[in-house]
């Protein structure tokens, strides 16, 4: 995906609820870049260049596991909230 | 859609931000597709959707003072991205040194051949740069006002000081800590030496 795409699926995802600030996600993507969870690939579309970020094999897991805590977290609050 | 003449515009905009060649055409492809999708989804004209994404984008485009030591302004996008840099950079540069330095005290000859071995990989690198057109003359004086380079001779100043104060010696550069001092700077210009040759946006 490429960064105007990560914003509108983000967008979209969460019908409108979600809405990135378009300059605060690039240094988040280049941070994630040099911390090797992501990488990046250059491609030509319509003559310009366009960065495409992809998850590595260190993000893939990175991301097993952050979802897992999501998870954990979210089912913890609605226990408390049920209680 | 945006034509070549519009986004002539849009580049001309953005090159007035400084931005490095990378984070241009990253940012530029995000402005022609934010500005396109508001002429079809919105119905804006150009020139309505342009002043919308650039006001989206006001904070991250303003222009800041690039670090406290230096009086170059760059937008704010990219100085979140220069000073993650700037802190890699002084990390690597303290641990290096702080290794060097357990070693330092096991051998004591090391420090001489340290400092050649530093020397020859900044020498290395500023003759790849000029070589290479990496760097300009005007560049490699730029260097000597480096926020980082500035901050070490402070810090340089400070410890000279406090050395004097409290063990009254002059001879500061034979103390354990002037030596690693010594190899911290070194390992900081050959990073950021590196880092230009690469031309990685180090404010040089």
């Amino acid at each position: 995906m490429y960064g105007y795409q990560i914003t509108q699926r983000a967008k979209e995802l969460t019908q409108g609820e979600l809405e990135m600030t378009e300059g605060a996600l690039y240094p988040l993507l280049h941070k994630l870049e040099d911390e090797g969870i992501i990488k990046s690939e250059i491609q030509k579309i319509k003559g310009r260049d366009r960065k495409y970020y992809l998850l590595t094999e260190k993000g893939l897991q990175q991301q097993v596991v952050q979802e897992t805590e999501m998870k954990n977290y979210l089912l913890n609050l609605s226990t408390i909230f049920n209680i | 859609m945006t034509n070549d003449i519009q986004e002539r515009e849009i580049t001309r905009y953005l090159i007035s931000k400084k931005l490095n060649q990378a984070l241009l055409s990253e940012i530029k492809d995000h402005f022609i597709l934010q500005i396109s999708d508001l002429i079809d989804a919105d119905k804006m004209n150009f020139q309505e959707a342009f002043l919308q994404t650039k006001l989206n984008w006001q904070h991250e485009l303003e222009m800041v003072k690039a670090d406290a030591l230096s009086f170059r302004r760059i937008a704010r996008i990219e100085k979140d991205v220069l000073q993650r840099r700037f802190r890699n950079i002084t990390f690597t540069s303290l641990l290096s040194s702080f290794l060097l330095s357990g070693l330092l005290l096991v051998v004591s000859d090391l420090f001489f051949y340290l400092q050649m071995l530093l020397l020859g990989v900044m020498t290395c690198l500023l003759a790849y740069s000029f070589i290479f057109k990496k760097m300009k003359f005007r560049d490699y004086i730029q260097l000597s006002f480096h926020p980082l380079i500035i901050r070490n001779l402070i810090l340089y100043g400070i410890l000279f000081s406090l050395v004097y104060y409290f063990f009254n010696k002059f001879n500061f550069a034979d103390l354990l800590i002037a030596k690693v001092f010594m190899i911290y700077t070194g390992i900081t210009n050959i990073q950021l030496l590196y880092y230009n040759s690469r031309k990685i946006n180090v404010l040089i």
